[in-house]
């Protein structure tokens, strides 16, 4: 490699590093396809022949479609009000001058290092002080509650990313607080909604010792999963299920990575349209 | 400056940051159609002002009428101005043509109208097969040009412009002025520009308004701050001047010609600055570089001249600027001069550190407050 430079260089104990660190990473991972289609009870090896039996019976479990249903429900409402939080958040400590604007960022920020079983059961003493029943609606509740200081920091800085004086030069050009919202900020922010919004979303979906303490009747999927693992005749339809959620996610990331490299402002765009 | 002489008036306006007065108590009339250049060093106040015009700053005190209309209750998206920003602010979510057609939102044209009128400001500035861009395909200078068709095409009273050529390269930046220069004449529209450029303020302005600590120094033509700079700070800042500090001696009533003791810069005529001035004032002389001539030889009794040691010189190609050292001034005296002195050093008639004599005429020199 004489046409490297010192920098660019390949580090062979780098690089065994980094496929260790892969396999670190993914391997246990794969294990769940791996087991989803073995013909077996039990998760060991040598494997059994091949099955899609555990794949019929997911998804004629009943309660398991309504768990999915509550943990989709709770995931899209904790990701849109997280996210509208966000955005009035971020646009106030970036853009006006608040008195004591950093402190109110670290209140914001608290939730990010405070343990989710404090949270969980101060949450939970909360709502049952209040009377309030445990329901999806609370589960939503301490969702938004953990999510926001994510969506906070991706909408911060995007906030900082970008120059003031665009907001400014839309006001010059006629446009009052509101179109500048729609049609310069909005759209200049949109990339950071759109990562905020997926975001929170996966971290409510995945969830589980808020919604340990503060669902009712109604499980999210991380709950129900747990609830069958007790069950030794389920743990396949979970691997299952299991496998089914991973190809998702990976769907969903190349999915918003294949958006991104569009053009992030191509799409921003078209939706700034009045 | 026709017919409307104070088309934009400003009357003590104060913008306070805690206790930073970054504009004090400023008072100034803007004709309409002028070009109207606001120039300083950074911090003296000059974007703070404009902004104030703009409406993005609100006044700690006073007020600003545009067209006889006070600005004080009139938000930025209702003043008749629009203005050119530093960075230019081009909105990167949309391209030219959309960045151009931004502000014709309000106005509820039609399709067809709102074509032809970003057609013609793509003509305006030079800018036509460019609608389609987006502003990170765009060079500075084209960037630059976006900004300027996107705030004239609302045809605003008033065209606020900050700093809007700082980033270019300079042989850009010398284009752009002709081309801003030109537009504005042709437009007829008051212009405010923001610049610390001494020079491009000078090539660009009818009038200049010389800033420092958010106070006005001088507010005057071009050819007059430089020839007769009121102050030692303006003199300073526009070009070069030598200052020479005295006390006059006497006074030669016609035509109020004065004579100045300047101590080791000896006695010497400033000519038409004698009325209501007395033997004994101490006063502050400037001399522009270029005044000055250099003498080889001693000059005859009754001129103007210093005697000093040639120092040190910069080679500049057209001209070359020399300095000059007087015993007991301590600052050096710089000559400007077309380059024929190059001539003298060249035959090896003059060397460094060799006595020289500097000489001027009685009008070549100004009284300054001090």
């Amino acid at each position: 490699m004489k046409s490297a430079t010192y920098i660019e260089r390949l580090n062979r104990p780098l690089r065994t590093y980094a496929f260790l660190f892969l396999a670190f990473l993914y391997v246990p991972v794969l294990f769940l396809p791996l087991f989803s289609f073995n013909d077996s009870l039990y998760i060991s090896f040598p494997l059994k022949a091949f099955t899609t039996k555990w794949y019929a019976q997911m998804f004629a479990d009943q309660p398991m479609h309504a768990a999915l249903m509550n943990s989709l429900k709770v995931g899209v409402a904790t990701a849109v009000f997280a996210t509208i939080l966000g955005v009035f958040g971020a646009k106030a400590v970036t853009r006006y001058r608040i008195p004591g604007r950093k402190p109110v960022v670290f209140t914001i920020m608290l939730p990010l290092v405070i343990p989710g079983i404090i949270m969980g059961v101060a949450l939970l003493m909360l709502v049952s002080r209040l009377g309030i029943p445990l329901s999806l609606y609370t589960v939503t509740l301490g969702h938004v509650l953990i999510s926001v200081p994510f969506a906070m920091a991706i909408l911060i800085a995007r906030f900082e990313g970008f120059d003031k004086s665009m907001e400014e030069a839309a006001a010059d050009l006629g446009d009052n607080a509101w179109w500048t919202f729609w049609r310069v900020t909005f759209p200049i922010v949109f990339p950071g909604i759109l990562a905020s919004l997926l975001l929170t979303f996966t971290i409510s979906f995945d969830e589980f010792i808020m919604a340990f303490f503060l669902s009712g009747t109604d499980p999210t999927l991380p709950i129900y999963i747990w609830s069958q693992l007790r069950f030794p005749k389920k743990l396949p339809g979970v691997l299952a299920l299991g496998s089914v959620i991973l190809v998702v996610s990976f769907v969903v990331v190349f999915a918003s990575q294949w958006l991104r490299g569009r053009g992030a402002a191509r799409i921003s765009d078209e939706s700034s349209e009045p | 400056m026709s017919g409307n002489d104070a088309f934009i008036s400003i009357q003590a306006l104060s913008k306070h940051f805690g206790p930073v007065k970054a504009v004090d108590r400023i008072d100034m009339t803007i004709g309409g159609g002028e070009f109207f250049s606001l120039l300083g060093a950074s911090g003296c106040g000059k974007t703070t002002l404009l902004r104030m015009l703009a409406g993005f700053e609100t006044p700690t005190a006073g007020d600003i009428h545009i067209d006889g209309v006070s600005m004080d209750e009139v938000a930025p998206h209702h003043r008749p101005t629009n203005m050119v920003f530093q960075n230019y602010a081009i909105f990167p979510h949309l391209d030219v043509r959309k960045n151009i057609a931004y502000g014709l939102r309000v106005l509820r044209l039609g399709n067809a109208e709102v074509d032809r009128r970003v057609d013609e400001m793509l003509e305006v500035v030079k800018l036509p097969g460019f609608g389609e861009r987006r502003s990170n395909e765009l060079s500075g200078g084209q960037r630059q040009r976006v900004a300027l068709a996107r705030a004239l095409i609302k045809r605003p009273k008033v065209l606020l412009l900050d700093e809007p050529l700082g980033a270019l390269d300079k042989k850009l930046r010398e284009e752009m002025q002709l081309e801003l220069r030109a537009l504005q004449q042709s437009l007829g529209i008051t212009f405010i520009f923001v610049t610390h450029d001494q020079e491009e303020a000078m090539t660009l302005s009818d009038r200049i308004a010389v800033m420092a600590d958010g106070k006005v120094l001088q507010t005057d033509t071009p050819e007059q701050l430089y020839e007769a700079p009121n102050s030692r700070e303006v003199g300073a800042f526009i070009g070069t001047m030598n200052f020479l500090r005295g006390r006059i001696v006497a006074l030669e009533l016609d035509p109020e010609t004065i004579v100045v003791e300047a101590g080791a810069a000896g006695t010497f005529r400033v000519a038409g600055t004698g009325r209501g001035r007395t033997v004994g004032d101490p006063v502050l002389v400037g001399i522009r570089p270029e005044k000055l001539s250099v003498s080889v030889t001693q000059p005859a009794d009754g001129t103007n001249a210093i005697q000093g040691r040639f120092a040190a010189m910069s080679y500049l190609g057209d001209r070359s600027h020399y300095f000059v050292e007087v015993d007991g001034l301590d600052q050096r005296i710089s000559v400007a001069s077309q380059n024929d002195l190059q001539h003298l050093l060249a035959v090896g008639q003059l060397d460094f550190g060799a006595e020289i004599w500097l000489t001027w005429a009685p009008a070549g020199a100004v009284i300054l407050a001090d």
